[in-house]
């Protein structure tokens, strides 16, 4: 169990940049999400950590050393790779006790803990099978077995559910932050489902094109994202960004004019909406319902207005407009969102309303 | 309109019995064609490889019996041929076994029956028997120095296994780098190993002489085996380095992660994916010495050293035209152990076009 600090870490890949200068600081036992896009440097991340990778620069600390120069061996970390990577070669027993191998514990020690970690991710009846005899739910588990085995300082885990089927998926969420909870272990998850982020994490690192976006709870990112890529990649559906010009008149946005709460300083801006946080056939303005999508428990509707093309959530599970229809929409003030149209980061007190 | 088509198709609804024996007679139709179709195009293949078999075994001095060979085709053509028949009409292994069985036990009978006088063992003499020339004209011609088919045989099995050793050995490590580490020339160096195959070796035969002279290594089984070695490493570093990268990066950074060093990941985790190619090329690499006749005949001015093919072609050259069975006998003998690895391992040799050789 470690506490664990990057310091403005960056790796170059010839001349490229894969990480652009970042820090980050995960308290001992906290689990942290780092939530992107694909290629912005997650794995790259891990890598490192994990000390396959070596920065271009900065530092890397664990519990306040300093182990940059530590070899991947010796840093007692445990890794659960995208691909898995298990060992062909080698029963799902001696994968999970590979790890052992290289520490001085005698053979039965190392049979007696891996077995005990068997049990607790539920494969103690596949271990005399090999890889390729496991569906790739099994091959997680094991996985994840032979990465918890040798009692890891730090647990990275790079998308290990994106090869798994929705069910398999919601429950292997659940159950790896039971282990996580029981084990007390600092854990990196690396995802680029914003779902998986907010539901496993204490923490999610929004990261894009090599640099950290935002970090915080997931609660604060959802409803106070600091960036416009923030606010865009988190929530699903994601949120309405609406682009205006502002002045002392207020936002124009499209044809219409918004009214303003605070002090908006004129020129571009972005004005962001939550769909759930869209009001129907209140005060608003003139909409037409284009596109009708019953999610389940709710409907997802895309209109067209004056504002421009917007989509809303509907709490009912039958759709109550259909295409065509004419609606009212109105924004819940407090939960607008503006970002300054330049630099797309998000302006302090400020609201908007139609 | 093929939408219509599919919708008339619920109505009449079709037969999917006579459907299903349709298509398991035309697949054993096609089987059978198939296999008589390998079975005529390996005739010409393998007809001589049975008629040494049989001459040696049969051929008395002074000439080949050709009734025996005819009579031994009569009997083992129609098992063969009824065997593949049965092969195809019984799919269960149990029956293919009996099937087997049974043509192995009428070969048998049938041999015995027909050419069982004719056969003996005679011709295998060379084995037990330096001197076995003496009773030939070859005393003359050899000037009583004939050489033992032992020597010969450890001396082949010598360069063999040692060049195959060295190959493999190095060529593994070699492929691994090549495969896994970034350094100045690399590409050069894949490249240049391409070029090399484009000459044969042969024409390097005088260069060769000379080099192995100056270091003073000619006449010894040496030279044979360092040849050997160089002449394959640029395809077999091309082999191994395909298997290498057909092993993801990931298992072996895991294992680094689990502790290993560098080496012991690549002992423990990467090696073992790699064995299909180790296997393959020790074969190859393997029979290759066994069979060498060229380099072996051109880096030595006497008869300095024996190996098989030398000892082959010396017993064809002495007593051809008078003894057939004794160098059919010989040639069986040679044959035998790259027949046997062959047999063996094979399933290996065929990885190589999946496994691949590729950039
Ligand atoms: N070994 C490498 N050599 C050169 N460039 C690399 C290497 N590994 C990664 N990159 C580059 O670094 C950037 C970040 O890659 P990384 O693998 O960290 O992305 P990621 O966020 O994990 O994406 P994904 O979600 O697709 O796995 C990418 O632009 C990638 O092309
Ligand atoms: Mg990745």
């Amino acid at each position: 169990m470690a506490r664990v600090d990057l310091k403005n870490v960056t790796k170059d890949w010839g001349t490229a940049k894969a990480i652009d200068d970042i820090s980050l600081s995960l308290e001992n036992g906290e689990f942290a999400a780092v939530l992107g896009p694909s290629g912005c440097g997650k794995s790259t991340t891990l890598f490192m950590l994990a000390g396959i990778y070596l920065p271009t620069s900065g530092d890397i600390l664990f519990d306040g050393a300093r182990v940059n120069d530590v070899e991947a061996r010796d840093r007692n970390v445990g890794i659960v790779f995208q691909s898995y990577a298990l060992y062909p070669n080698m029963t799902v027993l001696q994968n999970i006790t590979f790890p052992l191998r290289f520490k001085e514990i005698s053979r039965a020690d190392a049979e007696r803990s891996a077995r005990e970690i068997a049990e607790l991710v539920e494969i103690e009846g596949l271990l005399d099978r090999r890889p390729n005899q496991l569906s790739g739910g099994q091959q997680q588990r094991v996985a994840l077995a032979r990465a918890l085995v040798k009692k890891p300082n730090l647990l990275l885990l790079d998308e290990p559910l994106s090869n798994l089927d929705a069910t398999l998926r919601l429950s292997m969420r659940t159950e790896i932050r039971r282990l996580q909870r029981e084990l007390g272990v600092t854990t990196v998850l690396v995802t680029h489902d914003q779902i998986e982020a907010m539901t496993m994490a204490d923490r999610i690192v929004c990261m894009n094109q090599g640099r950290i976006e935002q970090e915080g709870t997931p609660e604060a990112l959802y409803s106070r994202p600091e960036t416009v890529f923030a606010a865009s990649f988190i929530g699903s559906p994601p949120m309405n960004l609406l682009a205006g010009e502002a002045s002392d008149g207020g936002i124009k946005v499209g044809e219409a004019v918004l009214d303003t709460a605070g002090d908006v300083p004129p020129g571009a801006v972005k004005v962001g909406i939550r769909p759930e946080h869209i009001t129907v056939n209140g005060e608003g303005v003139q909409a037409e319902i284009l596109i009708a999508e019953p999610l389940g428990r709710e409907t997802l509707y895309t209109a067209r207005s004056v504002l421009g093309t917007t989509r809303f959530l509907e709490p009912t599970s039958v759709p109550r407009f259909k295409v065509g229809d004419q609606v009212r929409l109105g924004f819940e003030p407090e939960h607008t969102i503006l970002f300054d149209g330049n630099h797309d980061r998000r302006l302090e007190g400020v609201r908007a309303h139609v | 309109m093929s939408g219509e088509e599919r919708m008339a198709r619920p109505v009449d609804q079709p037969d999917w019995e006579s459907l299903a024996r349709r298509a398991l007679t035309m697949a054993r139709i096609k089987r059978g064609a198939l296999i008589v179709f390998l079975t005529l195009v390996s005739v010409p293949v393998l007809l001589p490889f049975f008629w040494v078999v049989v001459i040696s075994f049969s051929a008395r001095t002074g000439g080949v019996e050709t009734a025996v060979l005819w009579k031994a085709c009569g009997v083992l053509a129609p098992c063969v041929l009824g065997y593949a028949a049965t092969h195809v009409v019984f799919p269960a292994p149990r029956q293919r076994m009996t099937a087997a069985l049974v043509a192995a036990g009428v070969a048998v009978a049938g041999l015995a029956l027909l050419v069982g006088s004719d056969l003996h063992f005679d011709n295998y003499r060379f084995l037990a028997n330096p001197n076995l020339v003496e009773d030939l004209r070859g005393a003359a011609t050899a000037g009583g120095q004939f050489p033992w088919v032992w020597d010969a045989f450890f001396n082949s099995l010598a360069v063999a296994a040692a060049s195959t050793f060295t190959k493999v050995l190095i060529a593994t490590l070699a492929g691994y780098y090549l495969s896994r580490f970034a350094f100045r020339g690399r590409s050069f160096f894949l490249q240049s190993l391409l070029i090399l195959e484009v000459f044969h070796p042969w024409m390097l035969t005088i260069p060769i002489f000379l080099v192995i002279f100056w270091v003073g290594l000619l006449n010894t089984l040496s030279a044979p085996i360092l040849v050997l070695t160089v002449i394959d490493m640029p395809f077999f570093i091309f082999i191994m380095k395909g298997f290498f990268d057909a092993v993801p990066w990931d298992i072996e950074m895991s294992a680094m992660t689990d502790g290993a060093t560098r080496r012991q990941a690549f002992w423990h985790v990467v090696l073992p994916q790699a064995k299909g190619g180790i296997i393959a090329i020790s074969v190859l690499g393997f029979i290759r010495g066994w069979e060498e006749y060229v380099f072996v005949t051109a880096l030595r001015t006497g008869n300095s050293y024996w190996v098989m093919s030398t000892y082959l072609y010396y017993v064809a050259e002495d007593v051809m035209g008078v003894d057939y069975g004794l160098v059919a006998a010989v040639s069986v003998f040679y044959m035998l152990p790259s027949l046997l690895l062959y047999l063996f391992l094979q399933k290996y040799l065929t990885q190589l076009t999946f496994g691949g050789v590729k950039g």
